[in-house]
């Protein structure tokens, strides 16, 4: 009698057991859907209207080297362009990866203000986009469009911060050549 | 396990060499001519400096224990050279440097620096330690050391009294923290008049000292460290063990001490030993001594009970079977569960968390002092703060002067504030040295007689972000050097030592921002194509106080200046001091990846966007053989040209900034990673 009791005590566990690893076993067999053919990453349209239209460092106000040289502080574009990005300063850094339509993966990085010149200039970097192309290269297009795609994306995270890219000096990286490349493709389009 | 003084005492001796030992780059013939000149020739028999580093790497990871009896002669060479090699690669490698300081503290007392101490002096110390008495204090204090190494190790923010010390039969102390004791009313004969106390905050560190007045004077101090870290249990059960120092009061404390370690040792294993023991006897266990100690503490009593139902439950035949079935089966369902739902295991992280808290404060004063007003009732207290991280640190210690006594006497640059009614003494160290320990010192003199002073220490971190030194930049193990490394090691170390005041300038550079010193110095390199000077900025190689044309015209105006800001210059900007330039060259470099870099990874790819990333060879048709890159950058001369054997092959893609090589040209300079490694190496 006792035994049976045993026997009863220890089926029923078993028996829960066995109906536990049935439940687990039978939906691993089961083919599941197949997962979604777009890449992982957001991509971006080609349609760049909208985008914007931030101040070309040849239109910044300077001084006269006689007169100490630099950005004039007192012009109204940097004091627009201060102001324009202490509305961001909270929100940063903005690190994005992106595939773009150009197929090209890019990285953007607008980093945390403690990494950021001055408080008039705002740094926005697209890692992965060969700026030292020119025109009577192959890539240049290409390189053309997937700029203009990924900066479409920081305008809008500007936007979406409640700052006007258009008053904004935006540094797009450190050297010259990324400076000009990107500030002639954005004029062009 | 117990390091003999003598090794302890060779390894301090033997520090330099030991250090070079483990981090120099151990595939080179110099490393290797080095090693059989300074370990394994005839004239290093009489003191070998191996056995004591062996003696640290046993005390670090028990697996090298055996290597303390090996006798390593010339032909186990390449055996010992592997066995650096496996502790280089291990998890516990930076425990090295920690045990290291440990061993500097229990040498406090020695009124000399270790690096002075003659082989004689030594020798007299190490026979010191043979007594009977102070091998049995050495016995019981490492029996309290590793019962506190076994004890659970609490959680990263919370270590209320984990890294303290417990007295069951002392008295009860004034305040939080330090030293605690539960139960008896009566204060110790002699006991400990220091402890530290670990507050698990992120670089703040505190150690407790306790003194009584109305006792004879005695001279006796303990003291008990507990360095800072950010608490992991694994990590902690190295990093908390404690260092004692004890001069004269051993024996006394000892003999406490067992007591509080009994206790605490049986916790732990009580309830799960109870069960097991009883499960494993069937039944009889409800009698074995694991069960029946641990019900005196309140846990074993359910470990008892629940063994003896398992005991119950095995003296039956089919009930055995039945419980290997169901064993057996939770078994297949977790190896089920893992392999075909798509359970993926869990990494378990073997590294520790990176921390900048690497402080330890260690604090001493007089046990006992007469009642006022006898004129030596004053309580001296020592403060010992050693920071044990990499680079320099600013180090801030505070010490609220304990109530009822008042301040006599504060030295080494101390600054007294009041704030209400609470005195503060303050004292802050600048660009501490790693493993370099400072003491401060102050005296205050009880107001009222018998009275329990408690005072506590703090001691934080206060110079920003750590500065982290360039192992942590390079991958583990280092890959195979590219051909000829010797002569491009000797090439970038000799451009490097011929400027002081630019590796000055990178070492200042890095304290402001975190960016290792060795990281500016492969940009400055890569720049400046290994023609460095401190007349040259890190962004472009130009002279310093020429225009930048890098650098936008928005970024510098007139009357803005201040660290690594571009001042106006000309008709655009650039540098007035080759500081600057470093300073904005390493705030730059960080804003690559919105961090400083702090791996191998980050390194690479922070300083191939900085050099504009144009110049990535992987699908470039060039010959480079090494795509996809691992990582962004890692195809990029500039960041890896001759870093390792892989990366020696690597082309420049554009030749000037805008102009395309045709075709692609042999990068035939070092980039900045190699810099690094060669310093790193050196």
């Amino acid at each position: 009698m006792i035994q049976k009791k045993y026997f009863f005590y220890l089926a029923v566990p078993i028996f829960f057991l066995i109906i536990f690893i049935l439940l687990i076993v039978i939906p691993a067999f089961i083919p599941k859907a197949s997962p979604p053919t777009a890449s992982p990453l957001p991509s971006v349209s080609k349609n760049f209207e909208g985008g914007g239209n931030p101040v070309p460092m040849e239109q910044i106000p300077t001084i006269s080297s006689k007169q100490g040289g630099g950005v004039d502080l007192n012009s109204q574009i940097v004091k627009d362009s201060a102001t324009e990005i202490s509305k961001l300063s909270t929100s940063l850094p903005f690190e994005q990866e992106l595939v773009l339509s150009t197929g090209q993966k890019v990285s953007i990085i607008i980093p945390s203000s403690q990494y950021q010149t001055n408080p008039w200039t705002l740094t926005a970097q697209i890692f992965g986009i060969n700026y030292q192309t020119s025109s009577d290269q192959a890539d240049y297009e290409q390189a053309k469009t997937s700029f203009l795609e990924a900066s479409q994306k920081i305008f809008e995270w500007i936007r979406s911060h409640g700052a006007n890219p258009d008053k904004i000096i935006i540094s797009w990286g450190d050297k010259q050549y990324i400076q000009q490349n990107a500030e002639t493709w954005l004029k062009s389009k | 396990m117990i390091i003999p003084l003598k090794e302890k005492a060779g390894l301090i001796q033997f520090y330099e060499k030991s250090v070079k030992l483990l981090k120099d780059n151990p595939n080179t013939p110099e490393y290797r001519d080095w090693l059989k000149r300074e370990f394994f020739s005839s004239e290093k028999v009489a003191y070998n400096p191996l056995k004591p580093f062996i003696w640290f790497l046993a005390k670090i990871d028990p697996k090298y224990r055996p290597y303390i009896k090996t006798n390593f002669t010339p032909e186990k060479m390449d055996e010992f050279l592997e066995l650096v090699e496996d502790f280089r690669s291990s998890r516990h490698f930076r425990s090295f440097f920690e045990e290291y300081n440990r061993a500097i503290h229990e040498f406090n007392y020695i009124p000399k620096p270790f690096d002075t101490l003659t082989q004689e002096e030594i020798k007299a110390l190490a026979e010191a330690e043979n007594t009977p008495e102070e091998q049995d204090r050495a016995q019981r204090l490492n029996d309290f050391i590793e019962a506190q190494d076994n004890q659970p190790g609490p959680t990263e923010g919370t270590s209320p009294s984990s890294g303290a010390m417990s007295f069951p039969h002392s008295p009860p102390a004034p305040g939080g923290g330090g030293v605690n004791y539960p139960t008896n009313p009566e204060p110790p004969a002699t006991g400990n008049g220091t402890a530290a106390t670990n507050k698990g905050a992120s670089n703040l560190s505190e150690t407790t000292a306790s003194s009584r007045t109305g006792f004879q004077p005695r001279s006796y101090t303990v003291s008990e460290e507990s360095p800072l870290r950010g608490f992991q249990p694994r990590n902690y059960n190295l990093s908390s063990r404690a260092g004692f120092k004890v001069p004269g009061v051993a024996k006394d404390l000892g003999s406490n001490t067992k007591i509080g370690f009994l206790k605490l040792r049986a916790r732990a294993p009580g309830f799960i030993g109870g069960f097991l023991n009883n499960l494993g006897s069937g039944g009889l266990g409800a009698l074995g001594g694991g069960g029946q100690i641990f019900s005196k503490v309140g846990a074993g009593g359910v470990g008892g009970r629940l063994g003896g139902l398992g005991g119950s439950l095995t003296s039956n035949p089919k009930s055995k079977l039945a419980i290997y079935f169901l064993v057996g089966l939770f078994f297949f369902l977790a190896l089920f569960m893992t392999f075909f739902q798509g359970g993926e295991a869990t990494p378990v992280s073997e590294e520790p968390p990176p921390t900048n808290k690497d402080l330890t404060i260690v604090k001493e004063a007089q046990l006992e002092v007469p009642n006022p007003p006898d004129p030596n009732s004053k309580i001296s207290y020592k403060i010992t703060i050693t920071y044990i991280g990499l680079g320099t640190a600013n180090i801030e210690i505070t010490d609220q002067v304990p109530e009822n006594t008042t301040s006599v006497d504060i030295q080494d640059g101390g600054v007294e504030e009041l704030d209400g009614t609470t005195k503060t003494i303050t004292w802050t160290l600048t660009s501490m040295e790693t493993n370099k320990p400072k003491t401060v010192h102050f005296t205050v003199q009880p107001t009222k007689p018998d009275i329990w002073v408690q005072n506590i220490a703090k001691a934080k971190i206060t110079n920003g972000p750590s500065t982290r030194g360039a192992e942590d930049l390079l991958p583990t193990p280092l890959p195979p050097p590219p051909p000829n490394w010797a002569g491009i090691k000797r090439t970038i170390l000799d451009a490097i030592d011929k400027n002081p005041v630019s590796v000055g300038a990178y070492k200042y550079a890095s304290e402001i921002t975190g960016v290792p010193w060795e990281l500016l110095a492969g940009l400055h390199y890569v720049e400046t194509g290994g023609s460095l000077s401190s007349n040259s900025s890190l962004v472009s190689g130009r002279p310093i106080g020429n225009v930048e044309p890098d650098i936008p015209i928005s970024a510098c105006a007139r009357g803005v200046n201040g660290p690594g800001i571009p001042i106006p210059i000309g008709g655009g900007c650039g540098f007035g001091t080759f500081q600057d330039s470093a300073i904005y060259s390493a705030n730059h470099l960080s804003g690559k990846i919105n961090h400083v870099p702090v791996n191998f990874e980050d390194a690479v790819t922070a300083l191939s966007r900085y050099n504009g990333g144009g110049n990535s060879n992987c699908g470039r048709g060039t010959p480079y053989s090494k795509c996809p890159p691992e990582f962004s950058g890692e195809d990029d001369p500039y960041s890896m040209a001759f870093f390792d054997d892989q990366h020696a092959n690597m082309f420049l893609i554009y030749c000037r900034d805008g102009v395309k090589c045709s075709p692609p040209q042999p990068f035939q300079r070092p980039g900045s990673m190699a810099v690094v490694r060669a310093l790193n190496e050196r």
